[in-house]
């Protein structure tokens, strides 16, 4: 396309937009009309630029949802045979319909359907923030959603159709239902389980078009890229206006890049994405319960998003507390994870009503995702030592000061600080198993299934605050220490806590089995 | 005269509009003073094109035969106003439908160049923009409040737009292979 500025001087663009703009309003001199009217009739370039702007006037507005007409619902029910009379009720009846189309598609980028009745039913949510035309508008499961612009701000969102497939939302995400076999997805990550009687469901972006050939797999939308993970299964990568595709396999990915068009190969990475709001079974989880934990939090996605489910018999359930993030669920090491964003984002989780151990016989174990190591973060923390007095807590578990090395301390039997910790720091960026255990004599310190460090350790206190602080160290009651809450920047999954010390094979084989 | 159609000539219409609308929308909206009369030649148009869509030839370009409709709605809009209005003459209204059927203006991926335009402006433009186009203010109450001059405001309007068409242009440029 010719650029009309690179015909016309800027001044000559800028007076021409002044007498566009005059002109909409209604507020040309005569002078300036005859001015108007010599420049687009003496130069091609002119009136390519008046009708540029006049497509940037026809956008701006239509972005700006200028129109407003309600959807019939005589138009919903294609195949249904009508008259077209002169009446002026179908005819308005038509007309509404077509303008409230132009609506639904203002943000559709490329040719689509027209669509009015419901397409998808949201069949799971957490903490939801939906909006329709940056509306709020209810998340409720079992309501069912048309197609139009839509936009997850906050949370994540399941969606079931008729044939069967399921897509999961992540928020951010801005996404349009655009008919029962296409979901267009602005940006955002989404992931698609499509049965073997949907195949050929596609999700749009505005790079390229993925369309399942019986799979599941993983759509991560932007303006610049979209990058595809196929789970299981296959998929067809068609890019707009290639007539090449390109056929994505099972554990592989690739990126469309919207300016380019061209697939480049990335690392396969399914942790990017949530694939359910329920969390499958698997033999961790197994071993898990064999060893009677008395309290078990799965991370495990909840309608509202700020429970913390304890899943073991005592249903120590706490609360999550989001800071500046928009949502805390993120996929974790098996299911969903607890996503923590550091200082800036202050999110955490607290369980009041905790059960310390009654005896020197403690493990504490989980899954852990750092993305930095913020001073002294925290990965679990039953303490209660601030402003200089020590008040006890059995153990105060994540890194080390600013080496960022996993550690632990606790409070023997008469009250001394007693710790240990690994030789390097934790490293960033993938998953860790970490855990220790209390016996009564030695406390060790273990990760990815091997001791890291131990120590003599006589007993544990029995003087220690009734709560505990997940990804915080709290002060007092129940909000964060105010000089240093050692906020865990990354996500934390499988928090698993014991009344007994698990022995050193245990601890392997709960490493072993996820592996 | 009694005319049966299905739905499904509806929906044939539709798509066929909604592929055009941007360039219709475009041309009456840059010729028609914005508000409620700017809407009605909308409406009305899509109106006529819905009841001469039989007259429509299949294979043909439903873009050029809308915006020959929209001219024509436009026209008939400028004489129904009884009192003086500033107006283009029929003959440069004509070039400029011509200049719109033009298939480059079809692009689909102008919305998202234009809105990645739109999320790179600093925040006085964008304010211009929420101010004009989303609280739909004219340009004497903008002006009051941002504490300016009519002929100040319709300068930045101008620079705004021309920077924005320049963004769009390099963006949907850039974005070919």
């Amino acid at each position: 396309m010719s650029d009309p500025s690179s015909s016309l001087s800027s001044g000559e663009l800028n007076r021409l937009a002044e007498l566009a703009e005059k002109l909409r309003d209604n507020v040309l001199a005569d002078a300036e009309v005859a001015e108007l009217e010599s420049i687009l009739a003496e130069s091609v370039a002119a009136r390519d630029a008046f009708a540029a702007l006049a497509m940037l006037g026809a956008e701006l507005r239509l972005t700006h949802g200028r129109f407003a007409c309600p959807v019939p619902p005589e138009a919903r029910h294609a195949g249904r045979r009508v008259s077209l009379l002169r009446d002026w009720r179908f005819v308005a009846i038509a007309a509404c319909f077509i303008v409230a189309a132009l609506l639904a598609w203002r943000y559709a980028p490329t040719g689509s359907t027209a669509h009015g009745g419901p397409i998808a039913t949201i069949s799971n949510a957490s903490g939801a923030e939906l909006l329709a035309d940056e509306r709020l508008t209810p998340a409720t499961v079992g309501s069912t959603l048309r197609g139009g612009a839509l936009h997850l701000r906050g949370g994540l969102l399941e969606l079931t159709y008729p044939s069967g497939v399921v897509i999961v939302l992540a928020s951010p995400a801005r996404f349009d239902l655009r008919s029962a076999t296409l979901l267009w997805l602005a940006e955002g990550n989404a992931t698609a389980n499509v049965p073997a009687q949907a195949i050929g469901f596609t999700i749009e972006t505005p790079s390229a078009k993925i369309v399942d050939l019986g799979t599941e797999f993983g759509v991560s939308a932007g303006a610049r890229s979209s990058d595809v993970h196929v789970f299981k299964g296959e998929v067809m990568i068609q890019n707009n206006g290639e007539p090449d595709s390109l056929r994505l396999t099972e554990s592989r990915a690739s990126r469309i890049d919207t300016r380019t068009r061209t697939p480049t190969g990335i690392d396969f990475q399914p942790e990017l994405f949530i694939r359910t709001l329920d969390e499958p079974g698997s033999s961790y989880r197994d071993l898990i319960r064999q060893f009677e934990p008395i309290a078990d939090y799965r991370m495990k996605i909840t309608p509202d998003a700020t429970q913390l489910v304890d899943v073991s018999v005592q249903h120590l359930h706490g609360r999550i507390i989001r800071g500046a993030s928009e949502r805390t669920s993120a996929p974790g090491k098996i299911g969903a994870g607890l996503r923590l964003g550091g200082s800036t984002d202050r999110s955490y989780a607290v369980v009041p009503d905790f059960l310390t151990a009654p005896a020197a016989a403690l493990t504490v174990c989980a899954w852990v995702r750092a993305e930095s190591r913020p001073r002294w973060a925290s990965i679990a923390k039953n303490w209660a030592k601030n402003a200089g007095r020590n008040q006890g807590g059995q153990f105060h578990f994540g890194l080390w000061h600013d080496e960022g090395s996993l550690e632990v301390h606790v409070h023997d039997q008469a009250g001394a600080e007693i710790g240990v910790r690994d030789s390097v720091p934790l490293p960033l960026g993938e998953w860790q198993f970490v855990a220790f255990t209390l016996d009564g004599t030695m406390l060790r310190l273990y990760r990815n299934g091997e001791e890291v460090a131990a120590t003599p350790c006589d007993g544990l206190t029995q003087i220690a605050p009734s709560s505990l602080g997940i990804g915080v160290k709290l002060g007092d009651g129940l909000e964060p220490e105010l000089n240093n809450a050692g906020f865990w920047d990354g996500k934390l999954d499988e928090l698993t806590v014991f009344h007994r010390a698990l022995t050193p094979a245990q601890i392997r084989s709960l490493f072993d089995s996820v592996r | 005269m009694q005319v049966t159609r299905t739905l499904i000539d509806g929906e044939v219409f539709t798509r066929l509009l909604l592929q055009n609308q941007r360039r219709i929308a475009g041309l009456i909206f840059s010729l028609v003073p914005r508000g409620p009369d700017a809407d009605d030649v909308m409406q009305e148009t899509c109106l006529v094109l819905w009841r001469k869509f039989g007259e429509f030839q299949t294979g043909t370009d439903f873009g050029a035969w809308a915006l020959r409709i929209a001219r024509f709605q436009v026209m008939s809009y400028y004489a129904r106003q009884k009192r003086a209005q500033a107006r283009l003459s029929d003959e440069t209204i004509e070039s400029l439908a011509e200049s719109l059927a033009d298939a480059r203006w079809e692009s689909t991926d102008r919305a998202e160049a234009l809105r990645a335009c739109l999320g790179q402006l600093k925040e006085r433009d964008s304010e211009l923009v929420r101010r004009r186009y989303h609280s739909g203010e004219n340009v004497d109450e903008i002006a009051d409040h941002v504490g300016s001059t009519v002929h100040a405001v319709y300068k930045a309007l101008a620079r705004l737009h021309v920077r924005l068409v320049g963004c769009v242009n390099a963006k949907l440029h850039s974005a070919r292979p």
